[in-house]
């Protein structure tokens, strides 16, 4: 009898205690009230974090997982006759193992690149940084990008918008592109406040 | 249908646009001198030039060559002369079984082409991705070395 309390006791200590990760997490978009907080945790998740580095080497998988790109892939090989887009293709795959894939697949300027201990203050600074941030491709290249632009960036780049659908074995971005969208425009209509 | 040039050559495919563009060189243009290995992009067997950049041809859908030029190992030799590569590999006697060398052969012609005189290093990175089950890669970086130093 003693067995089956203490059995009941388990599960009922487990159910609670998951119950309380899942109010807890991070990863509850409906719970980050202030806009910037919610870009910030949805900015410093794998997805991005892979490719936003500030070395010469992105990371490839996700948490505990998360490495160096395999095959030694350097930033410095789009000099060297490959790019990315040598094996990252327009889209995803359908089969496992594949490389994942979207237009313009790429890494960020190093000047754009952070971790995901950034705090969201220094991630608000380095957006709103114009020596930072910056048009990489199109007729503005090499200008600086203010929140606007950046709104329209995370609206719009088919590389941004992949996030939320990054194929088989990997795990999106936090949220949908739609809310994350709706907390940048909050984010921006407010002014564009760095938090404290 | 797509249209694309191989090895100078117009072609035309109107097949699934999904087709890699593996197959459509192996099978219908009959131009086997790419090889298969692995298929997910992470050995470089089939790598060809695609407007003189080294891409994975087994990942590649034939859609994305539409009107650009496609190289393969066997247009990389002009008028019956080997391209320096392909002597370099002759004179370092660097193929073993030899099956994955016209996917090295081709990464080594463009990363020579994007930069004539790479260092040591530049040759580990952009032939890293490249593999050989033989383990050639002495010579492979030997013959390499070989042209960057004229």
């Amino acid at each position: 009898m003693n067995r089956i309390y203490i059995l009941f006791l388990f599960l009922v200590l487990s159910a609670c205690s998951l119950s309380g990760t899942q109010k807890d997490s991070p990863r509850a978009p409906a719970q980050i009230e202030d806009p910037f907080l919610y870009l910030h945790s949805v900015a410093i998740g794998d997805r991005c974090t892979n490719c936003h580095v500030t070395g010469d080497r992105p990371l490839q998988f996700d948490e505990l997982e998360k490495r160096v790109h395999s095959m030694n892939v350097q930033r410095k090989i789009e000099s060297l006759g490959m790019k990315c887009q040598s094996c990252h293709q327009e889209k995803n795959f359908d089969q496992p193992h594949m490389p994942p894939g979207a237009p313009h697949w790429a890494l960020p300027h190093p000047k754009k690149g952070y971790n995901a201990k950034i705090t969201p203050r220094e991630l608000c600074e380095k957006w709103l940084n114009p020596d930072a941030n910056f048009f990489e491709l199109g007729d503005r290249r090499g200008q600086a990008r203010n929140a606007q632009d950046l709104l329209e960036h995370v609206g719009h780049d088919p590389l941004v918008i992949w996030t939320w659908s990054p194929g088989a074995g990997r795990k999106p971005s936090m949220g949908t592109h739609a809310q994350f969208v709706q907390q940048f425009e909050k984010w921006v209509r407010a002014g564009a406040q760095c938090p404290q | 249908m797509i249209t694309f040039r191989v090895n100078g050559v117009e072609k035309s495919f109107t097949g699934d646009e999904d087709t890699p563009l593996l197959w459509v060189l192996r099978d219908h243009l009959d131009l086997t001198g790419t090889k298969f290995g692995c298929g997910v992009a992470a050995c470089g067997v089939c790598t060809v030039h695609l407007d003189g950049i080294a891409v994975r041809a087994c990942v590649k859908r034939v859609a994305d060559v539409q009107n650009k030029d496609v190289t393969t190992i066997e247009g990389l030799s002009k008028d019956n002369r080997l391209h320096p590569v392909q002597k370099a590999w002759v004179e370092e006697n660097v193929p073993q079984c030899g099956y994955c060398q016209s996917g090295q052969i081709m990464a080594a012609a463009a990363l020579l082409h994007a930069k004539p005189n790479p260092t040591d290093s530049d040759i580990e990175i952009a032939m890293c991705g490249n593999l050989c089950r033989c383990g050639t890669y002495p010579r492979i970086k030997k013959a390499i070395q070989k042209l960057a130093r004229g």
